[in-house]
């Protein structure tokens, strides 16, 4: 218990670091919000000043730094200048979406992932090993960018799926067998490139974490124990190999906001990550922060996660952990 | 004890034999794909309710005898030719199935290195299960009941909280009767144990091989016992089969071998150990004797007997022929020319 | 004529049960004490778990003790400051039961006998010579100096341990049962090469084991720990002959033994 209170306070300090450092950051870039106006001749310099006052910008770092933190305190993350309007449900409606995609894809590409890399490693320097490799290889190598546009012309092309959105023109008039077809459609693409983006890593480390298992003296007398093959491979060796695939699954959990930026651009899904590119080129200080400070709680929430299950998986770290 | 001559009656009244291994050559291909032979020309047969010592030193083959008699070996290691029959069995022809089920199941193996052939993060209890579930097809509660049989066994006492305990929170001791309970879950006929005392201090090694004695009086288990450590064989085995680079150099009943050795190797292995030390005086802090040359390199592929070069009674026929086993007494056969004809 | 080294109520606590700060702490030494006369070897015998390891740590400098006195050539060294035991570390040597673990398996075995020169900073111009020389002394010949610890056999990384622990002089070496994981004939060769060095470079020995058979053979004294205690203590053929702690009585007991061979070789 002592051990997860301790965990949970340093995320906590960890979070406050961090909005500190993006604060700061987004402060001392060159440019603010209100730059672009100035240079429109129609409104008038102290309309600006104004405005700017209206928005605190004129107020020094420390005391916009401690308000904005008296805010969060309060559950409202600032005000969007560009939206006109708070920070808060403008990131919650794109975060859902985000999300929608996020844990749909990671949730097929670690169910891809463990029978693959499983299978794989129980062939290890095999043909069919070798096959899964290379195939493995050559998708890392591509690049996220190019697999996503490469679908995006797949789409386009073939007219089988939407180029982008989040669902048709229409959406609330279908019924719900409908709505969710629609849903589906318009997911597929991108959850395909973002499967596609991350299950090569997943499958190499499963295979890598599983191999080295298999060689273990443990694993040999289980064999010569009689234990049929299935049993050997998920209850054996990969309960084993878990440790290392754990910490994995936590990172991908952390990613789960922040690793599908590239693809949402490029596939126009409406999720965090183009709200948050809009936010940073218009420097929309509080949006950025705002988005920047979720995806840092998912990143130190999935690590925390992983911690979790670490202990509850295996015994060894349950006894060191405890000892320190 | 004298099972010795119980089994020589058995012998003698043609009694099929438990395990009958012929000829078994065994050998490892290296990195360049060279086979570098590890066992050959092993025979020697095994009867119900016997236990068999096989005594043998770093180098000697004994760990690759126990895993090639259940095809355990790695994947570079290569059975060449012989036969191994298990209850009439052929096992080195027998389907994958058919090895799974005697596996385990007709023959229980206990590895060497009670700290790493226990799943880290697997309840020792589910780990003798598993071995359970694998051959009987059992409900829960008969195989937890069964287990609990199992472990209390093995375990005098203590059993209930031993069975939810993990590996590393058990000592060296208690690893070691885990792993006999998973050899005998299935009540085999046969146990094959590599250097099963090897990292235990000397009472809880007295425990163990109390505990596999018991075992075969009670199951009449017939035992394997590889071991580098003749002391451990004197009040346990009835034969004793000394094991030199992969050859057999001598085969007999254990109180014949280790009081009067036949084979030149047997007897200079045995002059190596500190003497017996409840007389000795004036023996105290003297050089021990000592092998001389350097333990055999299977890789040179020698020619003749394996033992010549460190041999005190060589003779020059050794050099270029292998010697063939001799009987030079009841059950007891030498390989060495000193006997043959 | 005073012993080379004297233990007096040495006491260790280790934690027990899952988590630190239970107050459960088990005593691994419970006031032991003992003393080794110069060019002697006593053999320390016992159980795991009888503390064995943890003397040896505590007098090699590697644990602290709670309380009591270790006095080595008559300076008290538990009392002594970080960088003073520093200096004496040269002087007690440590020889662990399996080699594999204790060298380094990427390291020639030049190297490694060379490495406690570089630590200590010694011999600066004759490194290469003194290795060498260290290596023939322990029979481990040219052609093996160069190969890779793990292409050593069990009994050439023993040997080699030996030189590593002989590199910097020192006067005692705590052997932590090891010829334990070696064959009988291994043994026997290294044990005999142990007896040489002790009488060509006036060595001492605490042999550790809970082999009585070695220990016999070996020892000038043995001590036999039990739970932290020294139990019973002496010359070793008054221990041998008439053992009289039931901890003695059983170690005795569970010694395995070969009944005495009447083969033509025995000693000759």
């Amino acid at each position: 218990m002592r051990y997860f209170l301790r965990r949970a306070f340093h995320a906590v300090f960890l979070l406050f670091g961090v909005s500190l450092l993006t604060f700061l950051f987004s402060a001392l870039t060159p440019g603010n919000y209100f730059d672009e106006m100035r240079l429109n001749p129609q409104i008038s310099p102290e309309t600006v000043a104004a405005l700017r006052a209206q928005y605190q910008l004129d107020r020094p770092l420390p005391v916009r730094y401690a308000h904005w933190l008296n805010a969060v305190a309060h559950g409202e993350l600032g005000f969007s200048f560009a939206y006109n309007s708070p920070v808060g449900p403008l990131l919650w409606v794109r975060a859902r979406n985000t999300l929608l995609l996020t844990v749909t894809a990671t949730l097929f590409a670690w169910l891809l992932a463990l029978p693959l890399g499983v299978w794989s490693a129980s062939r290890f320097g095999r043909a069919p090993d070798r096959v899964l490799s290379w195939a493995t290889a050559t998708l890392l190598v591509i690049p996220d960018l190019v697999l996503a546009l490469g679908l995006l012309i797949l789409a386009v092309r073939t007219g089988w799926f939407p180029t982008g959105g989040l669902v048709s023109v229409g959406f609330e008039t279908m019924s719900p067998l409908h709505k969710i077809r629609d849903l589906a459609f318009h997911m597929a693409l991108p959850v395909t490139a973002l499967v596609l983006a991350t299950l090569p890593m997943l499958v190499r480390h499963v295979r890598a974490s599983v191999a080295e298992v298999l060689q273990a003296p443990f694993l040999r007398a289980a064999v010569g124990h009689g234990i049929p093959n299935r049993k050997l491979l998920y209850g054996y060796a990969l309960r084993a190999a878990a440790n290392p695939l754990i910490s994995l699954f936590g990172f991908s959990v952390g990613t789960l906001l922040s690793g599908s930026l590239l693809v949402e651009v490029v596939m126009s899904w409406p999720g965090l990550g183009p709200l948050l590119l809009e936010a940073i080129l218009a420097r929309d200080l509080y949006l950025v922060i705002g988005g920047v400070l979720l995806s840092m709680i998912f990143l130190v929430a999935g690590n925390l996660f992983a911690d979790v299950l670490l202990f509850w998986a295996d015994p060894r770290i349950r006894i060191a952990a405890s000892a320190k | 004890m004298d099972n010795g001559r119980e089994i020589a009656r058995l012998w003698f009244h043609g009694m099929t034999p438990l395990l009958h291994v012929q000829d078994l050559h065994v050998a490892y291909a290296d990195r360049t794909g060279e086979l570098c032979p590890a066992l050959a020309n092993v025979h020697f047969d095994l009867a119900p309710g016997e236990i068999l010592g096989v005594l043998g030193e770093s180098g000697s083959g004994k760990s690759t005898l126990a895993a090639a008699l259940l095809r355990l070996l790695p994947s570079n290691g290569k059975i060449q030719r012989g036969a191994v029959l298990f209850e009439g069995k052929d096992l080195l022809g027998a389907s994958p199935q058919d090895l799974r089920k005697i596996r385990g199941g007709r023959i229980g193996l206990i590895f060497q290195e009670p700290s790493s052939a226990l799943h880290p993060t697997m309840q020792v209890g589910r780990q003798v299960s598993n071995v359970l579930a694998a051959h009987e097809s059992l409900d829960r509660s008969t195989l937890n009941e069964k287990t609990n049989q199992l472990l209390a066994s093995v375990f005098p006492v203590d059993a209930e909280r031993i069975s939810r305990a993990y590996p590393h929170e058990l000592s060296g001791g208690q690893r070691q009767r885990v792993l006999i309970a998973q050899a005998i879950a299935c009540g085999p006929s046969l146990v094959v144990a590599d250097e099963p005392t090897a990292s235990l201090d000397s009472t809880t090694q007295q425990e163990i091989l109390q505990l596999f004695l018991t075992l075969r009086q009670k199951f009449g288990l017939a035992m394997i016992l590889i071991t580098h450590n003749p002391a451990l064989l004197a009040g346990l085995a009835d034969r004793i089969l000394v094991l030199y680079a992969g050859r057999v150099a001598e085969i007999g009943p254990t109180a014949k071998v280790l009081a009067s050795p036949q084979h030149p190797y047997t007897a200079a292995l045995l002059s190596c150990l500190p003497s017996h030390f409840a007389e000795g005086q004036g023996r105290r802090k003297t050089r021990l004797h000592v092998i001389p040359g350097d333990p055999p390199d299977l890789s040179l592929q020698k020619d003749g007997c394996q033992f010549e070069p460190r041999c005190a009674e060589r003779m020059e026929v050794c050099k270029s022929n292998e010697p063939a086993a001799a009987a030079v007494s009841e059950l007891h056969d030498v390989a060495c020319y000193k006997f043959a004809g | 004529m005073q012993p080379l080294l004297r233990v007096e109520n040495l006491v260790k606590h280790y934690a027990a049960g899952r988590s630190a700060r239970s107050k459960d702490k088990f005593a691994a030494l419970d006031g032991v004490s003992l003393s080794i006369p110069a060019k002697t070897t006593l053999a320390l015998v016992g159980e795991s778990g009888s503390g064995k390891s943890t003397l040896a740590l505590c007098i090699a400098c590697l644990e602290h003790p709670a309380s009591g006195s270790i006095w080595f050539e008559g300076i008290d060294v538990a009392a002594l400051h970080e960088s003073q035991q520093r200096l004496l570390r040269p002087q007690i040597q440590l020889v662990f039961q399996d080699p594999a673990s204790s060298l380094n398996p990427r390291w020639t075995a030049l190297e490694i006998v060379s490495e406690p020169f570089f630590v200590q900073r010694r011999f600066s111009k004759q490194r290469s010579d003194k290795a060498c020389t260290l290596l023939d002394h322990v029979g481990i010949s040219r052609k093996m100096a160069n190969r890779r610890t793990d292409e050593l056999s069990g009994g050439q990384k023993q040997r080699l341990a030996i030189a590593r622990a002989l590199a910097l002089e020192p006067k005692l070496i705590i052997l932590d049962e090891a010829l334990s994981a070696l064959d009988c004939s291994v043994q026997a060769q290294i044990s005999n090469l142990l007896l040489e060095l002790q009488s060509s470079l006036g060595l001492t020995y605490l042999f550790i084991t809970h082999d009585f058979a070695m220990a016999a053979h070996f020892a000038d004294e043995i001590a036999v720990m039990d739970h932290g205690r020294i139990v019973e203590s002496g010359p070793a053929e008054k221990i041998l002959r008439s053992p009289s702690h039931e901890a003695t009585r059983s170690l005795f007991a569970a010694t395995p033994r070969v009944p005495e061979t009447h083969s033509v070789l025995v000693n000759s």
